[in-house]
């Protein structure tokens, strides 16, 4: 207990003596945080619009005229084994010309002979389990013997799909470079913290300090840094997703925004943990080479 | 400046105490006989400069020893070696039955506990006031609080300092600066004290009040190392035993009359 409340006492009084290094390290880790952040909020995002439009995402598949009940049934036993298929609907050709009835609204006498000589095919109307398979499984469905043809939007599966791979790859880029940046930047700190206490450090070890002895001060030093910038970063993450964000989003309409509140436990756990590692490892690269006396 | 000529009588009256602690405090090493020994001890550092050739010394326990020579005898590198700052280029090095060669890293702080250091420019932290100087040396070896807060002020009026404990260092004269260290040296209740010209930046009246100090800590047991080339003061308290490096050998080892 008295070493630990030493540790803390000294550790803070690091930060202290330094602040301004420790205001600039702060700023800097939190910046980190908050642009790795809202990265992957973005990226979550668009992860959440690409499921929605998965959740309604169909494919309407047409099947050649003259196929009997049998033949039918056998196709969509086929399609059913796809396993990118998640749910497929029948639709006879009797109920795609209600369909178009109702569509058609008051103009259905357009097609009111069409009763005795139904030119609309039989169709499946299937529904995706993945948006990324999208043209695999249209091929797919495409082979099947007594198959005519398939609707496709493949553009947009295609786009979405794009999109959300580049977001990833640049998220992992980004919190790559950011973490090595923000570690540099915090064991810089720290090594100046120690630069100042050189001469208490080689007091302390002629009067018989242990290396941890010595090094917790720095540790608590980091940790401190580590809580303090993930706390900023929080807060100005709410001020962005709620202020800046979500409001783009909505301008742009096609975007149901994910609310902060779903994700905020996460967000702060993700932050505090990360600006924590960020600061100890820091401290730790820091502090090895003054230990070697 | 002013000196403290009552420092020894009140040490006296309390020596009884001083050897009741350290008894209770000693840190028992590896038990057995407490001497240091080189043992053909050879220094040459990585520049090549050649700084001990073959050093055999045996230092006995409540031994006080001169150790003098011109600068760059070899003086500093033998208090190195004994401190586990540098490691010897060939021989051995033995303090209380424990090699210094054969040493685990994660050990050196023990063998350092069971030392006291002065040094000729004191090494006290500036920030911290005399009492914090001195507490520290105590906290650094995970003592509890309860016990450093009865220990540091015996020390203290141990070496005339009682009176002292809030001044900071710059407030004080050499030789009370001196005093700090030594009592940051007593702290641990070391088995031997190394002290590195002590005497070296402090006028010569409050040298031989750091002498008396030291002279006083040895009468009650404690193996006392000092590296000096202050040849007056040699002269003056003879009646220790003298070691004279020169080259990196021992050139004379005359042994003390009294004790």
């Amino acid at each position: 207990m008295n070493k630990i409340s030493y540790f803390l006492k000294e550790g803070f009084k690091n930060i202290w003596v330094n602040w301004v290094m420790s205001l600039v390290t702060i700023s800097v880790l939190s910046l980190c945080l908050l642009l790795l952040g809202t990265s992957l909020i973005v990226s979550f995002n668009v992860k959440n619009l690409i499921s929605q439009v998965e959740g309604t995402n169909q494919i309407a598949v047409f099947l050649n005229a003259g196929l009997d009940q049998k033949a039918i049934d056998a196709v969509g036993e086929k399609i059913k084994s796809i396993s990118n298929v998640n749910k497929i609907v029948f639709i006879s050709s009797k109920e795609a010309l209600e369909i178009q009835k109702k569509q058609l609204g008051e103009y259905k006498d357009l097609v009111s002979g069409l009763e005795n000589d139904n030119y609309l095919p039989n169709a499946y109307q299937v529904s995706l389990k993945s948006m990324a398979k999208y043209s695999d499984t249209v091929k797919q469905l495409g082979s099947i013997e007594g198959v005519k043809k398939t609707t496709q939007n493949i553009d947009i599966a295609n786009k979405l799909t794009q999109i959300s791979n580049v977001i990833g790859v640049v998220g992992i880029w980004l919190f790559a470079i950011l973490a090595v940046v923000s570690l540099f930047i915090v064991s810089n700190t720290i090594k100046s913290a120690v630069y100042v206490r050189k001469r208490e450090i080689n007091i302390m070890k002629f009067v018989g300090a242990t290396d941890g002895f010595i090094r917790w001060p720095f540790v608590v030093e980091g940790l401190f840094i580590g809580i303090i910038s993930s706390i900023v970063a929080v807060g100005a993450e709410y001020y962005i997703y709620i202020g800046l964000i979500s409001k783009a989003f909505n301008v742009l309409k096609i975007i149901n925004p994910i609310p902060i509140t779903s994700f905020s436990g996460y967000m702060i756990a993700g932050f505090l943990i990360s600006g924590i590692l960020v600061g100890i490892c820091g401290s730790l690269i820091s502090i090895r080479k003054y230990l070697r006396v | 400046m002013h000196g403290h000529p009552n420092i020894l009588q009140q040490n006296r009256g309390k020596r009884n105490i001083l050897i009741l602690i350290s008894i209770g405090n000693g840190i028992n090493f590896k038990g057995g006989v407490k001497l240091i020994k080189f043992i053909d001890t050879i220094k040459i550092y990585d520049n090549g400069t050649r700084a001990l050739k073959s050093i055999n010394l045996k230092i006995d326990d409540g031994e006080f020893v001169f150790i003098r020579g011109a600068s760059g005898a070899g003086k500093s590198t033998l208090i190195k070696l004994l401190m586990h700052e540098e490691m010897p280029t060939a021989g051995e090095i033995n303090i209380n039955g424990y090699s210094i060669t054969k040493m685990k890293r994660r050990d050196v702080p023990f063998l350092r506990r069971t030392m006291g250091v002065v040094f000729q420019d004191f090494r006290l932290i500036h920030n911290m006031t005399v009492y914090e100087n001195v507490a520290f040396a105590m906290r650094v070896t995970g003592a509890v609080s309860q016990e450093i807060r009865r220990r540091v002020p015996y020390v203290l009026s141990l070496v005339g300092l009682a009176k002292k404990a809030r001044s900071f260092p710059h407030e004080l004269s050499g030789g009370e600066q001196q005093r700090v260290s030594l009592a940051r040296a007593l702290i641990n209740n070391p088995f031997f004290i190394i002290a590195d010209e002590p005497t070296g930046n402090i006028d010569p009246e409050m040298s031989i009040e750091i002498m008396e100090l030291l002279d006083e800590i040895n009468s009650r047991g404690t193996t006392i190392i000092m590296v000096t080339h202050d040849a007056t003061l040699v002269e003056r308290y003879s009646y220790h035993r003298i070691i004279t490096i020169e080259g990196g050998l021992i050139s004379e080892d005359i042994p003390g009359s009294s004790i």
